[in-house]
């Protein structure tokens, strides 16, 4: 190699985004006047990016060590998926933006660089598309069990039946952010349809300076995952409803259980069922097995006789029945292995009492990594005084509370999305790794069934094999369909399978985007539309020469 | 007739001499503490040696796929000891063809000698254990006063909690278990799969024991024969005479494992891997190939660093010949494996650090072929064969076994190439990072504002784009591979994170040169300390972080070593950049902008410099 060669060899990549920089300053004199200019200026200078690069690193790095301590939906609520990160990232744009029109009227130097902003911002409006219009989500399925028409989403949210008697749905992310009684979360019960700016103002000050809300809200000043619910029951004359009250034990299984069942009209929860191995009916009238219905299941009938004692007939699984009549306090061996079935109380008329109570994990055994029932604890207020008394409330469940004369009934949990179709699972397989019990893959068989087309596809999901529907190249292209792939299995339920459905609008932007960004960033580093200059101007281009950073600042 | 019945008679007389019929019992690995720990002690077996080459190629399933019998040797003798080969204090050597065979065939006695390792002190403690000795014997551990009791405690431990939640003692022990386990397997010979399954690919193998279960008496009969001949020519003393004779008398080792291995592949021809394949893996596993490279890029940074003043033709030549054939091991060494495993090589920590080793190699070479300057010949070479070395070191931490994917890893085009390309990207900037090393080394070593070769500034950004460019189709690669696997484009993932990160970092750089915050200098130094956010992404997300969908192979181990590393190159750059600006021996030349002023200047750090290196250059 020659020596002009090895010395132009060391090239020129930084021209364009060096040279421009020198242009970018001299702009005219009518720019310089005008407000957008200089705004444009202001933004589009290179100081400005490095401060966005800078906060962008550390809150990305931030992020990770968030997600390493306590879980990415953490690390999304704070960071990721923040309002402030998202102004940042629309800031980015802003910048990216005025750092290209600074740089007007373009010239063919300026290809490779205009060509990677314009790519990113491309892309980043295309992650702003998906966020807003796209939708993610698990569907828990089993084999056998149906369609199914909705998802679940990660996000938690409160619904209330309002007082014209419509449904509303507020955003409850108190998994992320949970309340405390030094900020207590207050979610006010409007029912006007448009966003109020005042009202949301106000609100936003009733929480900051933690005060008393002045119009009808659910105020919630506690949050656990750790929740234990106790059913009893109680007298309740006038009820009608018969119950009783049983204690199952078993040495060998360790464990003691207390069966409380009530008869209620319509019955609903007239049985207890234990884990789904035996089943404890109160009922009107002693059935055969096979009369009741559950041959092959243990079964135990209870028929309170009205004198506090009850007549019982009891089915192992092999259809052996024993009948009779116990007293309260006495025991009977049920013949389900060696569980003992001892009658405490037979309620002639009763009701429910559900007591929640939050179960101390903190000073309590590390060793149960099973969690209780999610729950907040909160109180009505109507803002005229009236409040009613602190209580837990399940996730879940649909709860009634009362304040004043005021009756209000809400539910939370985690957001369930309707989809545009059904989808049923007919099979799931688990291959294994030879000779082992590895699991070698998951393939979920899906049925998409659209009620408007009558469209049915029959699709598999299976590791980095999604199903998709509506199916068709073009919207795997777009991102205009419902992707679904497997997300969790059950080794010991092989019928049931986790699988995650997501629909990103945004992702032709995104892809176009990415790729603009490649081909900018190759235009940069190796097209070269210049090649008759000084070597010298080559090396102060590819390190920036004094004269350049002159320009520069 | 009759000489069948004669054959089936004398099998039945091997079978109740086979070693792994000794313990006759469930197929499984002992699970129980009262079976591990009943030990009988026996005699020692004499010490006898023979050729194991011909037996090395026997296939066996273990660990979800079917692997030649060298493999399983090394592996298994690597878990127990954590080495690759056994020496004991009265100078006797065993490799670990040598230990599998001599258990396997011979049914010598190890549990008295100390083959089981065991290095924390608060486990050797508390089993009342030589504190100095880093390997145990078998016996010496289970028949400890307080194992029993540390076995109850650890079960009930681990009923209660998740495994990882355990505490360092007793993660130590129950990876000490995990050994005794293994050692008690392979003594057994319950976990020795030999017999393939008669016509599923993918079946599960038996043992001598359960053969029967998969082969009629007749099928297997030829197979459990030449394993008596194995037994025969291994020890003429095993069996009683009248088999022997009837085996054939006395045989050659050699011989029979040959034998035995066609016997093998004859029972399920289609089953049993391909000779082509296994040949391979024995080949890869004896030749060590990486280890070779680790020798060539030491032996090309030498040729090249020794003849940098003198005898430049020559160091040319051999630097260039010598970085050529380590990348022709390594790519030989990387082809094997995939060949083996039938999937891209950078699936684990080690195969990613062979992978940015050839890569850092490759580019280096390209860039020397375009440049002819040897600064990339020099830098790229040692950091290779340091990287390498830790990949070739630390078997415990960077597991080189071939193992079965997790299924999310398997059978994607996007994934492989977004992993080629994103590892091969950190290789463009392990580049730049070393050619910076030369820079801030000589800014240590000669003080002042130092004006370095001007050029080693553009071959850095040179290796630094190549590094950003890949970096950035990588992610993107990435996205598209979360998009088609799940339909989401970016997941905040920390491993996608960070490799975000760490391009912006190296934007960040590019950047502040433009905007004057730094020139030539602060650019080496952004080439060196960009690299962090590469290192954290590719050893901090799995090692420190342990978090994320995407870093399979959580690992743990060496955060200290490489916390040190980072630590030291912190110093390092620390003490040029004190050099530089606060603590000279020649008076400074200049303003800072030292890139600007070097025009001026013809001071360069090397001497002789690009342009007469491009002449002499053939």
């Amino acid at each position: 190699m020659s020596e002009p060669t090895a010395v132009e060899e060391t090239k020129t990549e930084a021209r364009q985004v060096a040279a421009p920089r020198m242009k970018g300053s001299r702009s005219s004199g009518g720019r310089d006047r005008s407000l957008m200019w200089r705004f444009i200026h202001l933004f589009g200078s290179l100081k400005m990016a490095m401060w966005l690069f800078v906060v962008l690193i550390v809150a990305c790095a931030v992020g990770t060590v968030y997600e390493s301590r306590f879980d990415a939906q953490i690390a999304r609520y704070y960071i990721y998926e923040a309002p402030w990160f998202t102004l940042w990232l629309i800031l980015l744009c802003i910048t990216l933006a005025c750092a290209a029109f600074t740089r007007l009227p373009w010239k063919k130097r300026h290809t490779g660089f205009v060509v990677t902003h314009l790519g990113i911002i491309v892309l980043l409006i295309g992650a702003m598309i998906g966020r807003h219009f796209g939708t993610e989500g698990s569907i828990t399925l089993r084999v056998g069990e149906g369609p199914a028409r909705h998802m679940v989403t990660q996000e938690m949210a409160l619904n209330f039946w309002g007082s014209d008697g419509d449904l509303y749905l507020v955003s409850f992310p108190v998994n992320l952010n949970p309340p405390s009684e030094r900020s207590p979360h207050t979610v006010p019960l409007d029912t006007s349809d448009r966003p109020n700016v005042a009202a949301s103002f106000q609100r936003a000050y009733t929480n900051l300076f933690r005060l008393e809300p002045r119009e009808p809200a659910l105020v919630f000043d506690r949050f656990s995952e750790n929740l234990e619910e106790e059913i009893s029951l109680i007298e309740q004359p006038g009820s009608g409803n018969p119950g009783v009250q049983l204690t199952l034990s078993s040495s060998m299984m360790g464990g003691e259980e207390i069966a409380v069942i009530l008869q209620e009209r319509p019955a609903n929860r007239s049985f207890h069922n234990m884990e789904g191995l035996a089943q404890i009916v109160l009922v009107d009238r002693i059935q055969s097995p096979e009369e009741a219905g559950q041959g092959g299941m243990p079964l135990l009938q209870v028929l309170p006789d009205g004198n506090g004692r009850i007549e019982y007939s009891v089915a192992d699984s092999g259809g052996e029945t024993e009948e009779g009549v116990l007293e309260a306090g006495e025991s009977l061996e049920t013949g389900w292995a060696d569980w003992t079935l001892t009658l405490d109380k037979v309620y002639a008329e009763a009701e429910y009492r559900q007591e929640v109570y939050e179960v101390n994990g903190s000073s309590g055994d590390a060793r149960v990594p099973e969690r209780g029932l999610t729950g907040v604890r909160g109180w009505l207020t109507l803002g005229d005084g009236s409040r009613s008394e602190p209580r837990w409330f399940i996730a879940g469940e649909t709860e009634t509370v009362q304040a004043g004369g005021e009756v209000v009934r809400f539910g939370f949990g985690n957001r369930r999305e309707p989809l545009p179709f059904t989808v049923e699972l007919i099979d799931f397989d688990v291959p294994r790794d030879p000779g082992t019990e590895n699991p070698a893959g998951f393939v979920s068989t899906l049925v998409f069934r659209d009620p408007d087309t009558g469209e049915e596809v029959t699709d598999t999901a299976g590791m980095n094999h999604p199903a998709m529907f509506p199916p068709g190249f073009h919207r795997a292209l777009t991102g205009n369909t419902y992707k679904f792939s497997q997300a969790h299995w059950e080794p010991d339920d092989l019928n049931l399978s986790v699988v995650q459905v997501l629909h990103d609008p945004g992702w032709l932007l995104k892809w176009i985007g990415s790729l603009i960004i490649i081909a900018g960033i190759f235009i940069i580093f190796y097209v070269r539309p210049y090649r008759n200059r000084r070597p010298e101007d080559a090396i102060d281009e590819a390190l920036g020469s004094k004269k350049d950073r002159e320009k520069v600042s | 007739m009759k000489k069948l019945i004669r054959t089936i008679g004398a099998l039945l007389v091997i079978a109740v001499f086979l070693p792994d019929m000794r313990a006759e019992g469930p197929e499984v690995p002992v699970e129980d503490a009262e079976a591990l720990a009943e030990v009988e002690p026996q005699e020692e077996t004499e010490r006898i040696e023979h050729d194991y080459s011909n037996l090395e190629g026997l296939v066996i399933q273990h660990g979800g796929r079917q692997k030649p019998l060298l493999t399983f040797a090394r592996e298994s003798l690597l878990t127990l000891s954590g080495r690759r080969s056994l020496s004991f204090e009265d100078g006797e050597t065993v490799d670990a063809m040598g230990f599998l065979g001599s258990v396997w065939i011979g049914g010598r006695d190890w549990a008295h000698h100390p083959v089981v390792s065991l290095d924390h002190a608060g486990v050797k403690e508390a089993l009342d254990l030589d504190m100095e000795a880093r390997r145990h014997s078998y016996h010496d551990i289970v028949t400890a006063a307080r194992f029993m009791e540390l076995m109850e405690e650890l079960e009930q431990r681990t009923e209660t909690r998740e495994s990882d939640e355990l505490n360092d003692f007793y993660q130590n022990f129950n990876e000490l278990v995990q050994r005794l386990r293994l050692f008690r397997a392979i003594e057994r010979g319950v976990i020795m799969a030999v017999v393939p399954h008669p016509e599923d690919p993918e079946g599960t193998w038996a043992t001598f024991t359960g053969a029967r279960e998969l082969y009629s008496e007749e099928q297997i009969h030829p197979f459990v024969e030449a394993r008596g001949r194995l037994l025969v020519a291994y020890n003429p003393e095993m069996l009683p005479e009248e088999i022997r004779e009837q085996l054939g008398g006395d045989l050659d080792f050699a011989e029979a494992a040959l034998a035995f291995r066609e016997a093998q592949r004859a029972l399920s021809p289609e089953v049993v891997p391909s000779p082509a394949k296994v040949k391979t893996e024995v080949l890869y596993e004896r030749w060590n190939p990486f280890r070779l490279a680790l020798v060539f890029s030491l032996l090309a940074c030498l040729a090249t660093a020794l003849t940098w003043t003198a005898w430049k033709r020559f160091g040319a030549i051999a630097g260039w010949a010598l970085a050529l054939g380590a990348i022709l091991v390594l790519a030989l060494g990387m082809a094997a494996r995939v060949y083996i495993s039938g999937r891209a090589p950078v699936t684990n920590m080690y195969e990613t650090i062979i992978w940015v080793a050839f890569g850092l190699l490759v580019f280096a070479v390209i860039f020397e072929w375009r440049y002819r300057c040897r600064y990339y010949l020099v830098s790229a070479t040692p950091f290779a064969a340091l990287l390498l070395l830790v990949a070739e070191s630390a078997p415990v931490m960077f597991d080189p076994n071939i193992s079965p994917l997790t299924p999310v890893l398997r059978d994607n085009f996007w994934l492989t190439t977004h992993v080629l390309t994103v590892t091969i990207s950190y290789a463009a900037f392990a580049l730049a990072f070393a050619l910076g090393h030369f820079v801030l080394g000589a800014q240590i070593v000669r003080g002042g504002k130092m004006v370095a070769n001007r050029d080693l500034y553009a071959y850095i950004y040179r290796a630094m784009q190549v590094g950003i460019l890949l970096l950035a189709i990588g992610v993107i690669l990435g996205a598209v591979w979360a998009n088609y696997s799940w339909g989401r484009f970016w997941d905040w993932d920390p491993k996608e994170t960070w490799s975000l990160i760490a391009l912006l970092g190296y934007l960040f750089v590019l950047h502040g040169r433009l905007v004057g915050w730094w020139g030539g200098f602060g650019f080496c130094v952004g080439a060196v300390l960009g690299f962090k956010g590469i290192l954290m992404c590719w050893y901090g997300v799995n090692y420190i972080l342990g978090a994320g969908l995407q870093s399979y192979g959580f690992g743990s181990g060496g955060t200290g070593w490489v916390v040190g590393f980072v630590i030291f190159e912190l110093l390092f750059v620390g003490a040029a950049v004190v050099r530089r600006y606060y603590w000279f021996s020649e008076p400074g030349s200049g303003g800072r902008g030292d890139a600007g002023d070097a025009l001026n200047q013809r001071e360069t750090i090397a001497a002789g410099g690009v342009r007469e290196e491009s002449r002499a250059s053939p």
